[in-house]
C-alpha cells in the first residue's frame, strides 16, 4: 500500500480503530474523517450532553485563524467560541474572531518580517510540475519586524516553555523538520538518539534553530547566511521524481473493504448520540448519493436556486480581501464581490443588474448582496466568493462581498458521514431586498 | 526600432498581476491603473465564452494623442514609445478625450492609500522614486525607465528582464511579449506574422503597436 510520508492531519492509513466518543469534534468516532466542522454547529450542546459531558472546553489556540468566518456557520461558531472560559490567538490583524471572542491575541510578524523554515515546505499538490526544477525557498525577512512583533517559532518555542510542553514541543520540530517523522500523530523521542537539529532542553530560538536545519540538508556551509545570499536553492528534477507513479510499485485500493468493516461500529456509536447520518453511504465502491440539500428543499419548494461559492483568480481564502491592490481590482471585477446570478434567471424575478438582492435558505438564514447578472453561470445557480467581514482590524476588507457561509446548515445531517467534509451547497431563494 | 507588444489571450487567464505590477511598479496612487482587464461574455448559456482583455497604451504608430496636444507634452520617441512631459502638460485633458482606447487617466491630488493615517513608508518611496504632478494626464510608458536603464546596462528589451516591461515579466502564464516590431526576426514580429495577431480597433487607423493573439 502506497501511504503518505507526509501528512498534515490524521493519517489517511492505517485508519485508526474506531473509538470513542470522547472528543470535542467527535473525529474519534469518524476513522476516515480528517476533521469535520464540529464543534461548530447548530446540534453540537445537545450532541455533547448525548456524550455525557466529560468535560468543558477550557481554553482555546488559534494559529493564524478566523474561526467565525471560517469553520462553517458562523452563528454557529460564535455560539461555541462565547462559552470558552479563554482564548488566545497568533495573528498578523485583528479580524472577526479575535475581536469578538479572543482573550488574548499575541501579534506574529508579517511574512515580509518573518524567518519562516516552514514556508518551504509547501502542500503536496503545490510543487513545480513537470520537469521544472525542484527549489527550497525558506521565508527570508525583508523588513525588520515592527513594534513587538515576534517570529512564528519563537512565540511558539516560549509558549512552550511556559505551559510546561517545552520536551514534547521540541521532539515534534526535531521529528518534523528532520523529515524523521513527518506526520500528525508523533512520536516521543528514543534515549539517547541523535538529533539533528534540537535538542530536547535546548534553548535556542528561530534564527539558531533555521540555520542548524538548512544545514542540515543542504551542508555545513548552505546556512542561513548562504540563503540570505542567495534566496532559495534548486536543483534539477530527476524524470522519476517527476513520473514516479511509474517507478513506485504499490498497490492502490479501488474496493474499499475497509468501508464495510467500519461502517457498524462507527455506526452504533453515532446513532447512540443522537447522529443520525446516511449509513448507507459506507459502500466499498465509489457509489452517487444525492445531496441533502435536495432533501432540505424538494423539486418544486420555493427554495428553487442553488447557492455556490466559487473560487475566485483574485482571492484565496479571505487574506486577500485585505489586500488594498487586490481590492482595488475586484471593485472592479463584476464577478467578485457580487452575487452572480443567471440574466434570465434574475428576470424572471424582477432583478436588475446593480439591485441588492436578499439570499435565503429554508432556516430562514439571510444575507444580501448586489446582483451581476451573468450567462456563465447555471440557470439555477447563484454564486458568491464568500467574503464579508465586519472587523475593524480589516478595514479594507470591512463591508465587501457577502458572507455566504451565514447560509450553511451546520449539523450532523450536513456532514458527510465517512469523511467528515462539510455540505457547501445549499438551496435558497432569491428576491428584491 | 519600434517597440510594441504581443498579448496571447489564449494564454491570458484574468488574474490582474499585469494590472497589479504596473501600479506596484510605478507607485500609482489608489484608484489609478494604467493597465485594465476588460471583460464581457459571448452567447447563450450554455454555449458563452468569456473574453478577458488586458489593455494598456498601445503606443500607437500613428498616435491622435500627439497630434492634439497644444504644448508637445505628449511626444513620440524614436523607438515608438509615446509618452508624456509633466513639466509641460498642462492638464488640458485634450488626449484623453482624444485617444480612442481610453488608456489615460488625469492625475490630480495624490490620494493617500489609509485616509487621515499619513502615507506608508511604500507611498513615501513612490514620492521620491516615480514623482506624479498634479494635475496633468498620465499613462503607461512601456516602463521606457527600464528600457533606457536597460540599453545602457546592454540589455535587450524584451529579453532580458531588467530592461522589460513589468507586466512583462510578471505574467505568470507568459501570455506577453515584447521587442521590436520593426526587427522581422523578432519574437513580436513573428508572433504577430504566424499568429495572425489582431490589434484593437484597427479602424481608427492609429497604427497601435500592442497586438493580440486570439485564435
Amino acid at each position: 500500500m502506497l501511504t503518505p510520508g507526509v501528512w498534515f492531519t490524521k493519517s489517511p492509513w492505517p485508519p485508526p480503530e474506531v473509538s470513542g466518543p470522547g472528543l470535542l469534534n467527535f473525529i474519534d468516532i469518524f476513522p476516515h474523517a480528517g476533521r469535520n466542522p464540529y464543534p461548530y454547529c447548530e446540534d453540537w450542546e445537545e450532541i455533547w450532553t448525548n456524550v455525557g459531558r466529560p468535560y468543558e472546553p477550557q481554553a482555546l489556540g488559534l494559529y493564524g485563524a478566523n474561526t467565525v468566518m471560517s469553520a462553517g456557520n458562523p452563528t454557529a461558531a460564535e455560539a461555541f467560541l462565547k462559552k470558552l472560559p479563554f482564548a488566545f490567538s497568533l495573528n498578523t490583524v485583528h479580524n472577526e474572531t479575535t475581536e469578538g471572542f479572543v482573550d488574548i491575541v499575541l501579534p506574529e510578524c508579517h511574512f515580509l518580517e518573518n524567518l519562516d523554515l516552514s514556508a518551504a515546505q509547501g502542500f503536496f499538490f503545490n510543487y513545480p510540475i513537470g520537469m521544472e526544477r525542484w527549489n527550497f525557498h525558506p521565508g527570508i525577512p525583508v523588513v525588520a519586524p515592527k513594534f513587538e512583533r515576534r517570529s512564528t517559532l519563537d512565540i511558539f518555542l516560549d509558549l512552550s516553555d511556559r505551559v510546561g510542553t517545552a520536551v514534547p514541543y521540541r521532539n515534534f520540530l526535531e521529528n518534523w523538520f528532520s523529515t524523521k517523522h513527518m506526520k500528525w500523530e508523533q512520536v516521543a523521542a528514543k534515549p539517547g538518539e541523535k538529533r539533528e537539529i534540537i535538542g530536547p532542553d535546548e534553548n535556542i530560538r528561530n534564527f539558531q534553530f533555521t540555520d542548524r536545519a538548512l544545514q542540515y540538508y543542504f551542508g555545513k556551509d548552505r546556512g542561513l547566511s548562504w540563503f540570505i545570499d542567495h534566496g532559495y536553492i534548486g536543483w534539477d528534477k530527476k524524470p522519476e521524481e517527476c513520473y514516479w507513479r511509474y517507478f513506485v510499485d504499490a498497490r492502490v485500493p479501488v474496493y474499499y473493504e475497509i468501508n464495510e468493516h467500519d461502517k457498524e461500529p462507527v455506526k452504533e456509536r453515532a446513532e447512540k448520540i443522537g447522529m443520525h447520518m446516511e449509513w448507507d453511504q459506507y459502500t466499498p465502491l465509489i457509489s452517487y448519493f444525492e445531496s441533502v440539500m435536495y432533501k432540505d428543499a424538494p423539486e418544486g419548494s420555493e427554495f428553487d436556486l442553488v447557492a455556490v461559492s466559487p473560487r475566485h483568480s483574485l482571492h484565496t481564502q479571505r487574506f486577500s480581501a485585505e489586500n488594498l491592490w487586490v481590492d482595488e481590482m475586484s471593485l472592479n471585477n463584476p464577478y467578485a464581490y457580487n452575487i452572480v446570478i443567471h440574466a434570465e434567471t434574475a428576470k424572471a424575478k424582477g432583478i436588475k443588474e446593480g439591485d441588492v438582492i436578499c439570499l435565503e435558505n429554508f432556516r430562514g438564514n439571510k444575507i444580501k448582496g448586489k446582483a451581476h447578472l451573468s450567462q456563465l453561470i447555471h440557470r439555477q445557480a447563484v454564486a458568491m466568493i464568500g467574503l464579508g467581514g465586519w472587523a475593524e482590524g480589516r478595514p479594507i476588507a470591512k463591508g465587501k462581498g457577502t458572507n455566504f457561509n451565514v447560509l450553511l446548515p451546520a449539523d450532523h445531517r450536513h456532514v458527510d458521514p465517512i469523511c467528515g467534509s462539510f455540505e457547501i451547497n445549499v438551496k435558497v431563494k432569491a428576491y428584491k431586498a | 526600432m519600434r517597440y510594441g507588444m504581443v498579448i496571447d489571450l489564449k494564454k491570458c487567464v484574468g488574474c490582474y498581476a499585469c494590472v497589479i505590477k504596473c501600479k506596484q511598479e510605478h507607485f500609482l496612487p489608489p484608484g489609478m491603473t494604467w493597465a485594465k482587464l476588460l471583460m464581457s461574455e459571448t452567447g447563450v448559456y450554455p454555449k458563452i465564452t468569456k473574453q478577458v482583455y488586458p489593455v494598456l497604451c498601445n503606443h500607437c504608430d500613428d498616435p491622435v494623442c500627439v497630434k492634439v496636444c497644444p504644448t508637445r507634452a505628449t511626444q513620440q520617441r524614436e523607438d515608438g514609445i509615446v509618452w508624456v512631459d509633466e513639466k509641460k502638460c498642462v492638464g488640458c485633458r485634450y488626449c484623453l478625450v482624444a485617444c480612442p482606447y481610453q488608456v489615460r487617466s488625469f492625475h490630480n491630488n495624490t490620494k493617500e492609500y489609509f485616509p487621515k493615517q499619513g502615507s506608508t513608508p511604500f507611498e513615501e518611496l513612490g514620492k521620491q522614486l516615480y514623482p506624479l504632478e498634479n494635475g496633468v494626464v498620465v499613462k503607461c510608458t512601456f516602463c521606457r525607465e527600464r528600457i533606457d536603464e536597460g540599453l545602457r546596462k546592454g540589455l535587450k528589451p524584451g529579453v532580458d528582464v531588467d530592461a522589460t516591461p513589468a507586466c512583462v515579466n510578471i505574467c505568470p502564464a507568459k501570455a506577453r511579449t515584447f521587442g521590436d516590431l520593426d526587427d522581422p526576426d523578432s519574437e513580436v514580429s513573428q508572433l504577430v506574422r504566424e499568429k495572425r495577431a489582431a490589434q484593437l480597433h484597427p479602424e481608427y487607423g492609429t497604427e497601435p503597436c500592442v497586438y493580440y493573439v486570439i485564435a
